[in-house]
């Protein structure tokens, strides 16, 4: 629980303030005291509210690597339990930077929002679909007898991605039920209670999950698709504007960027930023025997986190653009290279070499 | 010396007349009893005297002061159903009147202590109303209105919710305290038995509009004891008044 | 004769958590950890300084907002209550704030004022401010306009019966409003919490993820924890500042 560590400072900072000068004072104080307490900028960057293991070098970027590039203190990561809050709020100035799930950014681009992506927060999903294997044998079944797939929310990167992997394999996605079930963790709990039939999840719950029954993965998405885009480094075309913006930009890249490489060269380093960095307490306190596989999937098989973000690349994006068209998340009138700036991630890169 | 003239009292509900032209004196030291049928106007009027109610017309004059519409000034009343405050302990509902004329704390618990005495509730000055019986409740609501020594004591209807035995109790106790203490007593009533055995002199009241159907000296000395209620004049003149409201209903 | 319904309680609870450990034992704890394994997840979890550093922050900055609820709320309701004008006004926005939750305000309100203090004692106040209100209301209209008639009756003008009749037959009112008012406060400060992933509301996220329900519930215990002591403190409060109603309820 990392926000914890990054806001200790502030927060008991606000309280001294508080006992001493009453509520009100605290609203304009606040911001000043984190000034004082933290040399450089601090970035307000929007991210998804649990880290997983896909996620935590994109947060070991932020909180490990960005204060470490002259000018910048540790950014305030703010967790966001609504996916489409994280687009919302770019786009209303809240935040900096998102790092936005694909469907929602998409989505409010080709509904004409002023949106950029800048860079991957990591490339392709490391989502699989798990099933009771006692009682599911394939997706087929499931759609044959009507069955639920249980889903974060309709429209989302992770329905598309299902949605176009049933259809991929002559499936009918209208016979299945979608439902909405907020965290994995309850999707999880979903699938054990037998309420739904399938649940996607991310690769090292599947792993965890196993332990506790006869639980297998029918699908891998990756294998589907070669790449699919998940989630993203996102922020206003109006933010990029101003000039110390455009540099915050680059050092956000060049941070994740060397997180990025740091994940793929050296499991001890992975295996010490994820202690720190995910949610999931079991995920945390996770051994070798566990986490050596997931970080071996993660980084050579679905290449979670390419060392220059190459994929980062509008003919990429396009590639996943007709099933979005076919879940009805798009029209499909979006313009990919209005959307996606790459000058950004080049310089970043650049600079790293 | 204390004297309450109360003069052309007119007062309408949404135009249906309640009181027309009342007039009414009381000398010093005099109990006067308002007898008549329930909702006849006699509690309006006890009320436009209090200065609760506005009247359409008419004024109050109490010891030669025009108190019309005004409340407080010389007057202490007591509710029909005692209405004491919840919150306050009966020794502070009796202090009452003194705190919000701005009496000390010292000075009104003294005082307020006297009439708790008197009304026979010495021990009971730190009880919670609820914790009193009705009877005992009205005792402190009589007090409280005695303890700002008023000079004319309003009562309305003070032992109709009360049960018979404690009523006739608390009738002699009220004699009692008003014989140590006489002041001028409007008591509102609609006992027959009630009114002659505690006024001087009773007004008997129509049905509405209210106006008096005949005004009445009892004629009896004081002390007063039970037994004159056996009296055959005593009983003659509870027929009298009783005929003549059975016949102004019926008129 | 006064400890037997103190052990029909104990009784009471006891029997539901035999029930629930049988149930949890059953379903198993990724569904529905037993109070054994919630027990030692709750021991685990206080000696844990993450959630004493969550908690401490999530209340106080539910206090400033509960506070100001009090502040505001208080007078209003009064005010609604005692003038027809005023309640005429306030009202009908009164009852349609009243059915808005805090799940449903949460987003628009972090998109127009962010996720700092601002976004907690708004939250905070929005949601606690009309039950405040609503309650008051209520109290105020419902002072007995006989007492209020045995006041003006001794001469108290408008003040000295506002100061001695209105304040204290409102005064358990009061208190009922602020332990209902601080139910409520709670509930809106972890639910915006849980949006933003901040103190508490993140730990109750983050032990979502968990497998195990154990921390999880872990969380909510201790959260229930508060509350329960939380009204206990103010009805004792409560019935310290208003003996009389505390002997009048207590007789009954």
């Amino acid at each position: 629980m990392t926000m914890f560590e990054v806001m200790n400072r502030r927060s008991i900072l606000r309280a001294g303030v508080a006992a001493g000068a009453g509520g009100l004072s605290i609203i304009t104080l606040g911001p000043v005291s984190s000034s004082f307490a933290q040399a450089g900028r601090v970035l307000k960057v929007n991210t998804l509210a649990s880290a997983a293991a896909v996620n935590v070098p994109m947060q070991a970027g932020l909180k490990s690597e960005l204060a470490k590039i002259p000018g910048f203190a540790s950014p305030e990561v703010r967790p966001t339990q609504k996916i489409p809050q994280i687009v919302q709020e770019v786009i209303a100035g809240g935040a900096d930077l998102g790092d936005a799930d694909v469907a929602s950014t998409l989505a409010a681009a080709e509904a004409g929002a002023d949106l950029k992506i800048i860079g991957l927060s990591y490339s392709n999903t490391s989502q699989v679909v798990v099933v009771n294997a006692d009682k599911t044998k394939s997706l087929e079944e499931v759609a044959a007898k009507g069955g639920t797939i249980a889903i974060n929310s309709i429209g989302d990167f992770m329905y598309v991605m299902l949605f176009g992997a049933l259809i991929k394999r002559g499936i009918d996605p209208k016979k299945v039920n979608f439902i909405e079930i907020g965290s994995s963790g309850d999707r999880a709990r979903a699938l054990i209670g037998g309420r739904v039939d399938a649940v996607p999840m991310h690769i090292e719950q599947a792993a965890e999950l196993t332990r506790r029954g006869n639980y297998q993965i029918l699908e891998r998405p990756w294998q589907e698709y070669g790449n699919w885009f998940s989630a993203v480094v996102i922020t206003s075309g109006k933010w990029l504007e101003r000039d110390e913006n455009k540099a915050a930009a680059v050092a956000t890249l060049k941070a994740i960027l060397t997180s990025f490489r740091k994940t793929n060269k050296d499991y001890g380093w992975y295996k010490d930023q994820l202690g720190k960095y995910a949610s999931s307490k079991e995920l945390r306190a996770a051994d070798d025997a566990f986490l050596k596989p997931v970080w071996e999937t993660l980084t050579t098989e679905i290449a979670a986190f390419p060392d220059h973000m190459q994929t980062m690349t509008p003919d990429e994006f396009a590639k996943i653009i007709p099933a979005y068209k076919e879940a009805g998340a798009l029209k499909g009138t979006i313009d990919l290279n209005k959307l996606i700036d790459r000058t950004y991630l080049e310089q970043a890169n650049k600079e790293l070499t | 010396m204390a004297h309450l003239n109360v003069s052309s009292i007119c007062k309408s509900f949404e135009n249906t007349p309640v009181l027309l032209d009342q007039s009414l004196e009381v000398q010093e030291g005099e109990f006067v009893a308002l007898l008549g049928p329930s909702g006849c106007g006699k509690s309006t009027l006890l009320q436009i005297i209090n200065g609760l109610v506005p009247a359409d017309r008419g004024t109050v004059v109490l010891d030669g002061k025009d108190i019309t519409g005004k409340t407080g000034a010389g007057r202490g009343m007591v509710f029909q159903g005692a209405d004491l405050f919840p919150w306050r302990t009966a020794l502070e509902n009796v202090a009452f009147g003194l705190e919000v004329m701005g009496v000390g704390k010292s000075e009104r618990l003294k005082q307020a202590s006297h009439y708790l005495n008197l009304v026979g509730l010495r021990g009971f000055e730190n009880a919670w109303p609820h914790q009193l019986s009705g009877g005992m409740q009205q005792r402190v609501g009589i007090a409280r209105a005695f303890c700002i020594r008023p000079s004319l004591l309003l009562m309305d209807e003070p032992f109709g919710a009360l049960d018979v035995q404690t009523r006739d109790v608390l009738q002699d106790e009220l004699v009692r305290i008003w014989e140590a203490e006489r002041k001028m007593v409007l008591f509102v009533t609609h006992g027959i038995e009630e009114a002659l055995y505690l006024a001087d002199r009773i007004l008997v009241f129509s049905k509405r509009p209210a106006h008096v159907l005949r005004e009445l000296v009892v004629p009896y000395e004081r002390p007063r004891h039970e037994s004159m209620k056996l009296d055959p004049l005593f009983l003659q003149l509870r027929r009298e008044i009783s005929d003549l409201l059975r016949h102004d209903m019926n008129a | 004769m006064k400890s037997h319904p103190r052990l029909l309680n104990l009784l009471g609870i006891l029997l539901v958590l035999v029930l629930w450990q049988m149930a949890g034992q059953r379903l198993g704890d990724a569904l529905l950890a037993t109070p054994v394994q919630v027990g030692r997840a709750l021991v685990e979890t206080l000696s844990d300084g993450l959630v004493w550093a969550g908690l401490w922050r999530m209340m106080w900055q539910m206090m400033i907002g509960y506070l100001l609820a009090l502040g505001i709320g208080v007078p209003l309701g009064i005010a609604m209550g005692r003038i027809p004008s005023v309640d005429a006004v306030v009202k009908p926005w009164a009852s349609m704030f009243i059915v808005v939750s805090a799940a449903a305000i949460v987003p628009l309100f972090i998109i127009l004022m962010g996720r700092g203090l601002l976004l907690s004692t708004s939250i905070v106040f929005v949601v606690t401010v009309w039950y405040v209100v609503i309650a008051i209301t209520e109290a105020a209209r419902s002072v007995s306009p006989r007492l209020l008639n045995v006041a003006h009756s001794f001469a108290a003008d408008d003040f000295k019966r506002f100061r001695y009749v209105i304040l204290p037959a409102l005064h358990p009112y009061l208190m009922i409003a602020a332990r209902v008012g601080f139910v409520h406060a709670l509930r809106a400060i972890v639910t915006a919490e849980m949006f933003i992933g901040a103190d508490y509301g993140g730990l109750l996220n983050n032990a979502g993820l968990d497998l195990s329900t154990a921390p999880l519930f872990a969380l909510i215990v201790i959260l229930m924890m508060v509350s329960i002591s939380a009204t206990k403190l103010m009805r004792w409060i409560a019935d310290y500042a208003a003996p009389w109603y505390a002997s009048r309820t207590r007789d009954r």
